[in-house]
């Protein structure tokens, strides 16, 4: 993540002081990272985008109620886990599927080479490969990963987000990287 | 199969979490072992597909301009303060005041303002041979009436009566005391009764109102003696039975007598029909409120226990 010549909590408070358009700069900065948290855990891309969307219009409705001594990063995240919830119980889905989103994952996401079709068949493979065995991670290693390697956040910064010790961070990512060889291996 | 023993440093060096030596070292064997080499490659390919992945994902489908969008149409403009804030530290105020003052009344020594709780009726022996229900009370051992009543008391006695004001009179003799609205009733009583300090008080004595209204000044007709309890054996059949707190009398309380209690004038003029405490403005024998629990009352003033 690109250091920010603001922080968060002078973006929030330019933002409580009427400037409403600074928001947008606390959207910019964990617009992704929010994303990320929430698409191994749903199937539907359309309900990623409105739990994204509505994790950051609560937060502008609240953000007089923010503690600053807290990472936004982390409260974001909290309020987006807590809509997850919410969305699940009234839809009564299971929270964890793989198969839309792998799909749709699969057209968004790799790009075709139309000199190589044979290529471009094995990257989607692969990528839905990646994807089904991060949705089976338990999520207290998930989160930490998709932050590490999707975010390319650092282990400091990931132990802030999520409020855990950092030599926990480590290791959950580390766990994280085990499982997932493992299970690349037994293919 | 067989790993590579180098292998598992795979992940420590995608992580970054290789020392400089370790990773000097680790980047030799690279050039040397296949295995590890494509397992190194496979790891960060599969990072990169991930990340490349998602990215595209996140590019079609961000909602940053909706956000605003919304953000700019909600009815108010501002973000609004969290009425759960507001009322989350109200209650932290009040709790965490709650708790100063709890903890500044636990330890600052509260005077003591009289022997007991506000309404109580405390009682004192005077002396190691006074007696509650037949059993011997330590010296200026304290206790609660309403805690023994009836108590069948025997020998000398303090009460400390906090009604409003605070009065405390001096029993010697025997009487068995209850608790009545609030104040001392005594029975079977043949004891005398003295204010020593503190507000006038009537009290029921063997079912007549008796009215103490100073410290007593006048010795007894009798050794009362508090080192030695007053006696049941009064010499009643010759003595006037007196019933008084007056400075011109003191009173015996005969209860063995068939006639009625003799009251002096004072206490005969006491219209009191139900007991009260009533304040005596400017009395020199005044309780100090800020005498210690436990504390003799009279430490100040030296009680004259004999009541000379």
């Amino acid at each position: 993540m690109n250091r920010q010549e603001r922080t968060d909590v002078e973006v929030v408070q330019a933002v409580l002081a009427g400037e409403l358009e600074q928001f947008a700069e606390l959207v910019e900065r964990y617009e992704k990272l929010v994303f990320s948290f929430l698409l191994t855990r749903l199937n539907d891309l359309q309900e990623v985008e409105d739990i994204v969307q509505e994790t950051f219009v609560k937060a502008f409705r609240h953000l007089a109620s923010f503690d600053c001594e807290r990472r936004f990063a982390a409260w974001l995240l909290t309020i987006a886990r807590n809509l997850l919830i919410d969305s699940r119980r009234k839809a009564g889905r299971s929270i964890a599927s793989t198969n839309l989103v792998n799909e749709v994952m699969l057209t968004d996401s790799v790009r075709e080479a139309a000199s190589q079709p044979a290529e471009v068949v094995v990257r989607r493979e692969r990528f839905r490969n990646i994807v089904a065995m991060i949705q089976e991670l338990p999520e207290e290693l998930r989160t930490p990963f998709l932050m590490r390697v999707i975010n390319e956040l650092p282990y400091q910064e990931i132990a802030e987000v999520l409020e855990v010790p950092l030599q926990t961070v480590k290791n959950r990512i580390f766990k994280a990287r085990e499982i997932l060889r493992e299970k690349r291996e037994s293919l | 199969m067989n790993r590579c023993p180098e292998n598992d440093k795979i992940l420590l060096f995608c992580e970054h979490e290789l020392s400089d030596v370790e990773r000097s070292q680790f980047e030799l064997h690279l050039k040397t072992c296949a295995e590890c080499r494509r397992e190194l490659e496979q790891t960060v390919a599969d990072d990169a597909l991930l990340r490349a992945g998602i990215d595209e994902a996140f590019a079609r489908h961000r909602v940053s301009n909706r956000i605003m969008a919304q953000i700019r149409n909600e009815k108010t403009a501002t973000p609004v303060a969290d009425s759960h804030k507001g009322w989350r530290y109200f209650w932290l105020t009040a709790f965490a005041l709650l708790t100063i003052i709890t903890v500044v009344s636990l330890y600052t020594p509260t005077p003591a303002k009289y022997h007991g709780r506000v309404g109580a009726v405390m009682l004192q022996a005077l002396n190691e041979k006074s007696m509650l229900q037949s059993e011997k009370l330590a010296v200026d051992q304290v206790c609660d009436l309403a805690t023994v009543e009836p108590a069948k008391l025997d020998g000398c006695f303090l009460f400390t009566v906090t009604s409003g004001q605070t009065s405390v009179f001096k029993m010697s003799g025997q009487a068995i005391a209850r608790i009545n609205q609030g104040l001392p009733e005594f029975t079977d009583a043949k004891a005398t009764f003295e204010l020593v300090s503190g507000a006038i008080i009537t009290i029921l004595v063997n079912g007549s109102p008796l009215k103490l209204e100073r410290k007593t000044i006048i010795p007894a007709p009798f050794n009362t003696s508090d080192l030695a309890p007053d006696r049941p054996d009064l010499p009643s059949a010759h003595l006037p039975s007196v019933a008084s707190t007056s400075c011109a009398s003191d009173a015996i309380i005969d209860c063995m007598s068939e006639t009625p209690c003799i009251i002096d004038n004072s206490a005969a003029n006491a219209s009191a029909a139900t007991p009260a405490v009533e304040a005596v403005p400017g009395s020199a024998t005044w309780v100090d409120p800020t005498q210690p629990p436990g504390k003799n009352p009279f430490a100040d003033e030296p009680l004259k226990l004999d009541g000379n």
